[in-house]
């Protein structure tokens, strides 16, 4: 999976590439480590096409830390992952576009 | 249809979940239903990571017309220090049965491997003992029930289940003392 990262002011978009899985989690949750300053978080999932229990760790430890400091919006989501998004209840918990 | 079987363990899987994937689109599937099923083995495997973590497994698919099975399989003897420590897994969780998929087959799995084998009773008495010591698969999707809407799920262990009740057709687990089998049942769609 490969990460871009772009900051505008207080909003940091970020473009995924690949799987967000159990192997790739650990990699998203290590660039995004430090939000510090990070008002709007923008996930840009127009290139994943996969995500596991792994991958939703990662989203969910990131709302709840943003729901601390502002707000964080999950934008272009396919249509497999949406499916795990619903079965998992996720789409009670993000904000998707 | 028998795919290989390959080893996992718990920073060993990319390769057995490739191994789905290729083999979902060998029997002529789609690459898209190919990353499904290989979503199924991923979650099997983080199911049952705490056990992973202690002793190696091998995974391998079986493809009929109509079938596919993902089955995981852990076998082996632990040494004292790794007993010790899923001994201690086991109490750290709580006494009362076990609720929720991911706890049963936790639960399951934690108690094939700590108990020796002349002592070895089976979790849930459901399940026949066949004759040469396996008991049979025991179905936990047709007995999971959906957790109300009043009741907290665990957000962090309700994943893995609700990927697999949701995708899966059943997931079974059979187990002798050290070893335990668990193994995802999914119906193929038509070809056409």
């Amino acid at each position: 999976m490969t990460i871009a990262t772009e900051t505008s002011g207080k909003t940091l978009t970020v473009k995924l590439d690949g799987r967000l899985d159990t192997i790739t989690s650990p990699d998203l949750e290590q660039a995004l480590s430090d939000l510090t300053g990070v008002a709007h978080l923008v996930l840009d999932f127009t290139k994943i096409t996969y995500i596991s229990s792994a991958g939703l760790r990662v989203l969910l430890a990131l709302q709840k830390r943003m729901g601390k400091q502002g707000d964080m919006i999950v934008r272009h989501v396919d249509k497999m992952v949406m499916e795990v998004l619903e079965m998992s209840g996720f789409v009670d918990i993000l904000t998707i576009e | 249809m028998q795919s290989d079987v390959i080893t996992v363990s718990a920073d060993h899987i990319a390769p057995a979940l490739d191994l789905v994937e290729r083999t979902v689109q060998y029997i002529g599937y789609s690459a898209e239903y190919g990353a499904r099923m290989r979503l199924l083995a991923e979650e099997l495997i983080a199911s049952i990571r705490f056990v992973l973590e202690e002793t190696d497994a091998t995974l391998w698919v079986d493809t009929t017309d109509t079938n596919m099975e993902i089955h995981l399989l852990l076998e082996g003897t632990l040494s004292d220090a790794k007993r010790d420590k899923l001994v201690e897994i086991s109490k750290s969780r709580s006494n009362e049965p076990p609720k929720g998929l991911f706890a049963k087959i936790g639960a399951f799995f934690s108690d094939a491997f700590m108990s020796d084998a002349a002592e070895y009773i089976p979790l849930f008495t459901d399940g026949t003992e066949s004759a040469n010591g396996y008991y049979m698969p025991l179905s936990l999707l047709s007995n999971y029930q959906v957790p109300a809407e009043t009741e907290k799920p665990d957000e962090l262990k309700a994943m893995e289940t609700n990927i697999l009740f949701g995708m899966a057709d059943d997931v079974t687990v059979s187990a002798r003392a050290s070893r335990a089998e668990l193994t995802v049942i999914k119906k193929l769609p038509s070809k056409a």
